[in-house]
């Protein structure tokens, strides 16, 4: 007996906080209190960093190929070979976020990467196969360069201007060790 | 190169843009400002927009657009609103919706329609099946990858054109199914108009 084909997806936005695949698309839906720190969205172009204002509504789209990061969501720039969709909603009882990859056959590489804080000196590049470990594999496994970059000071010491990069997080709050937790309030 | 205020698709001074659709990079966007609670959405001009139908082996299966959950119609599905597009649509890629409420103080809601841009030989059809039977009766292949977005809604026309230029009998029951109708409701003749409110 052969399964139903699966004709559509359904993802309720204040169900709890995750990735869900839904073919092509790899779709996280999460939401916050009132008063949590605000997830602005961050772009690195040309060694400079644009934080896009934290407005009640916005829709933003990463172009595939632009380091981004979301402040106090993950704690590292992602590289990725394809675009990232940033949907944000304020509501009374929550704020409501949602990022859509668009995967696919097009999408093979993730990376990671941090800059140094004084003269923007790459550090710590990490990549993640995506045609080998699948796209959704890359928020759990990007924990592992996190944790490596946190573990040893000559990662997050530039070699260039000598200076230091504050501890990094991963993208799952729930599996922050302190210091990691102690980063994600920071940065 | 855009301003911050313009990186941002939801700001007043640009999600006009995206009331029919856009590209942007890799992604193809449709953003609607609609009258949207917590349990309805409605469309202005169209009413209220109601269930998103979808095409299985096993027949129609009903989709309840609720705001505040991400819908996702799989690459292949044949799917429609009815009363907003009188056709069905099957995409090549996958469509994601969010209908996402009115914030205090403003009685519209933002509505989200999302595709990958299609490349090479991708595509989508406008099809018609028969209200009865389900069999296909028409199909309209638009090479959405080759041709590119600009060209999307003269097809979307030419195919209801083409489609209603037909007897629209179906060759297994013999059912007359109605006419079929663009997104746009502009050209709504009164035929067209009768046919949006029928089906």
């Amino acid at each position: 007996m052969t399964a139903a084909p699966i004709l559509g997806y359904d993802f309720p936005l204040d169900g709890p906080n995750g990735w869900h695949e839904a073919h092509r698309y790899l779709i996280w839906t999460g939401h916050f209190p009132p008063g949590a720190p605000a997830t602005a969205l961050q772009e690195r172009t040309a060694g400079v960093t644009t934080t896009f204002p934290v407005k009640p509504r916005s829709l933003s789209l990463v172009a595939a190929g632009t380091p981004h990061r979301l402040t106090h969501l993950f704690g590292f720039w992602r590289i990725s070979d394809c675009d990232m969709l940033v949907v944000r909603a304020e509501l009374p009882e929550a704020t409501y976020l949602c990022l859509y990859i668009s995967s696919g056959p097009r999408h093979r590489t993730d990376r990671v990467v941090w800059y140094c804080p004084q003269c923007g000196t790459e550090l710590a590049p990490w990549s993640h196969d995506v045609q080998r470990f699948g796209a959704g594999a890359f928020w759990d496994r990007s924990l592992e360069a996190v944790r490596a970059f946190n573990a040893a000071a000559a990662l997050r010491t530039c070699a260039h201007c000598g200076a230091v990069h504050p501890a990094a997080f991963g993208f799952d709050s729930d599996l922050d060790s302190q210091a990691e937790q102690e980063a994600r309030a920071l940065w | 190169m855009n301003t911050i205020d313009e990186r941002d698709f939801f700001d007043e001074k640009v999600i006009g843009k995206f009331s029919g659709f856009l590209a942007v990079s890799g992604n193809v966007l449709g953003l609607r400002r609609r009258i949207i609670d917590r349990d309805t959405i409605v469309d202005e001009k169209k009413g209220a927009y109601g269930d998103m139908l979808e095409l299985g082996p096993d027949g129609i299966h009903t989709v309840d657009m609720r705001p505040l959950h991400v819908h996702v119609t799989r690459a292949g599905t044949p799917h429609r609103v009815p009363h907003s597009f009188g056709y069905w649509h099957i995409n090549d890629v996958d469509e994601v919706y969010l209908a996402i409420p009115a914030p205090e103080g403003d009685p519209k809601g933002h509505f989200v329609v999302c595709q990958q841009r299609p490349v090479g030989k991708e595509g989508e059809s406008f099809a018609w099946f028969c209200e009865r039977c389900l069999t296909i009766i028409h199909e309209y292949r638009f090479d959405h990858g080759r041709l590119g977005l600009n060209e999307f809604w003269r097809a979307e026309l030419a195919a209801t054109v083409e489609y209603n230029a037909t007897s629209r009998r179906c060759p297994e029951c013999g059912h007359e199914n109605p006419l079929g109708y663009s997104w746009n409701t502009v050209k709504d003749t009164p035929e067209l108009a009768a046919a949006r409110r029928y089906w």
